[in-house]
C-alpha cells in the first residue's frame, strides 16, 4: 500500500497536470516560424487574449469546448497572451484554472504595433481576436471581440472545407 | 447556413481574407463623421461640428470604466488635456460600451479625476461611424472637420515613465506647429468596445 501511494497520488493530480498549458514568449519575427509554421497540414486557430480582458476569459469556455470537439477532425489551437510579462504568474494561474489545454506564448515586443501588423496589418489590436489559418498556412478567417461556441465551431467547419 | 452565417456576422467582426470587413475606419485627411452626445452626466448633447468650430484641434478619445487597459492612460490622458488647454486643444471622452451605463461612467470620471466631458454613446453608433475597435483608440480632428490622427497614446501601456513614442503628443505637436504628422495612424492592444 505505501508503495502504491505516490502513484495514488500522482493519478489524483494527473487531470491538473496535463491541463498546464507551457507558456513561452514569442517576438513578431517569430510568430510565423513559431506559431504558424508548425500547424501546417491542419487548420489552426490563433486566439490573442490577455488576463485584463474580460470578455477573453469570458469567451475562454467557448473556444476550449469548440478546440475540443474539432481537435480529431484537424483544427489546432495556440493563444497568445498580450499580457505584461509581470502578469506571467496570473496567466499560468487562468489557464491552470481553466484547464485550458492549448499551448500560450506570451507576446514579447518593445512595440505591441509590430507584434499586431506581423499577425494581420489590418487588425487594430483590440482583444479577444482569433486568426483562423487554412491548412496551408494562409490566413483565412478573422474573429474580433467575444464568440460563442458556435461562431468557433462556424469558422472552423469553414476553414476545414477550404482548399 | 445563411442563417448561420448572419448570425456569427451579427454577433462579431468577421474579415475574411476574400476582404469582407465591418469595421471601416476613415481614412486620415477624410472629413470626421459628424455627431451629437449627451455627456453621461447629463445636460446638452456636444455635437462634433460645435468642438471643431471653436478649437484648433479636437481630439476624440474611446474609453472605458472597466477595461484595465483603459483605465492605465487615465492620468495620461488628464494630463494632456491640461497640457493642451492653452493651445485650444478639445479633449472628449467617449464611452461606447453597452455594459457601462452614464452613471457608471459619472463615477468612474469622479474617482479617477477625469476632468475632460466623456459623452455616453448609446447603442455604440459613434464608434460604428468611427470603427472604433477598442479602448482607448483616439481620433483628431482639426479645425476644417479632417481626421489628422488616429491611434494610441503611446506604445507603453505598463510604464509612463518608459514611453518611448508619445505618438498622441507628437501627432499634436506636429499639427499645431504645421508639420506633418509624423505617425498618423498607431496601433496598441485595448478592450474590445462592447457592442449591443
Amino acid at each position: 500500500v505505501i508503495k502504491l501511494l505516490p502513484r495514488a497520488w500522482a493519478i489524483l493530480f494527473l487531470p491538473a497536470a496535463i491541463s498546464t498549458a507551457t507558456i513561452t514568449t514569442v517576438t513578431p519575427t517569430q510568430y510565423r516560424a513559431r506559431i504558424v509554421a508548425p500547424h501546417r497540414g491542419r487548420v489552426l486557430a490563433v486566439n490573442f487574449w490577455a488576463t485584463w480582458c474580460v470578455p477573453c476569459r469570458e469567451e475562454m469556455p467557448a473556444l476550449v469546448a469548440a478546440g475540443r470537439r474539432f481537435s480529431g477532425e484537424g483544427v489546432d489551437i495556440v493563444l497568445v497572451s498580450a499580457d505584461f510579462s509581470s502578469a506571467l504568474p496570473a496567466v499560468d494561474r487562468f489557464l491552470r484554472g481553466f484547464r485550458v489545454p492549448f499551448p500560450c506564448f506570451l507576446e514579447e515586443s518593445e512595440d505591441p504595433q509590430t507584434f499586431i501588423d506581423a499577425v494581420d496589418p489590418r487588425w487594430g489590436g483590440e482583444l479577444p481576436h482569433t486568426v483562423v489559418y487554412s491548412r496551408a498556412g494562409a490566413r483565412l478567417i478573422s474573429l474580433s471581440s467575444r464568440q460563442t461556441r458556435e461562431d468557433f465551431e462556424f469558422a472552423f467547419r469553414k476553414a476545414l472545407k477550404d482548399e | 447556413m445563411k442563417m448561420s452565417l448572419f448570425r456569427v456576422l451579427s454577433l462579431s467582426t468577421i474579415l475574411l481574407s476574400g476582404g469582407l470587413a465591418s469595421a471601416v475606419v476613415s481614412p486620415i485627411g477624410a472629413r470626421a463623421p459628424e455627431f451629437s452626445l449627451p455627456p453621461a452626466s447629463g445636460g446638452q448633447p456636444v455635437a462634433l461640428s460645435q468642438e471643431i468650430s471653436k478649437h484648433r484641434l479636437t481630439v476624440l478619445m474611446f474609453i472605458a470604466t472597466r477595461c484595465p487597459f483603459s483605465n492605465a492612460y487615465n492620468s495620461r490622458m488628464e494630463r494632456l488635456s491640461a497640457d493642451y488647454r492653452a493651445q485650444n486643444v478639445a479633449f472628449l471622452g467617449i464611452n461606447s460600451n453597452e455594459s457601462e451605463p452614464a452613471a457608471d461612467v459619472v463615477k468612474h470620471a469622479q474617482s479617477h479625476g477625469l476632468t475632460f466631458p466623456i459623452l455616453k454613446d448609446v447603442g455604440s453608433k459613434v464608434a460604428d461611424l468611427y470603427g472604433a475597435q477598442r479602448t482607448p483608440e483616439i481620433f483628431v480632428v482639426d479645425a476644417s472637420g479632417a481626421l489628422q490622427y488616429h491611434g494610441r497614446i503611446d506604445e507603453n501601456a505598463q510604464d509612463p515613465a518608459g514611453v518611448r513614442s508619445p505618438d498622441l503628443r507628437n501627432a499634436l505637436d506636429a499639427l499645431i506647429a504645421g508639420r506633418p504628422v509624423p505617425a498618423a495612424e498607431t496601433k496598441a492592444f485595448g478592450c474590445s468596445i462592447k457592442r449591443p
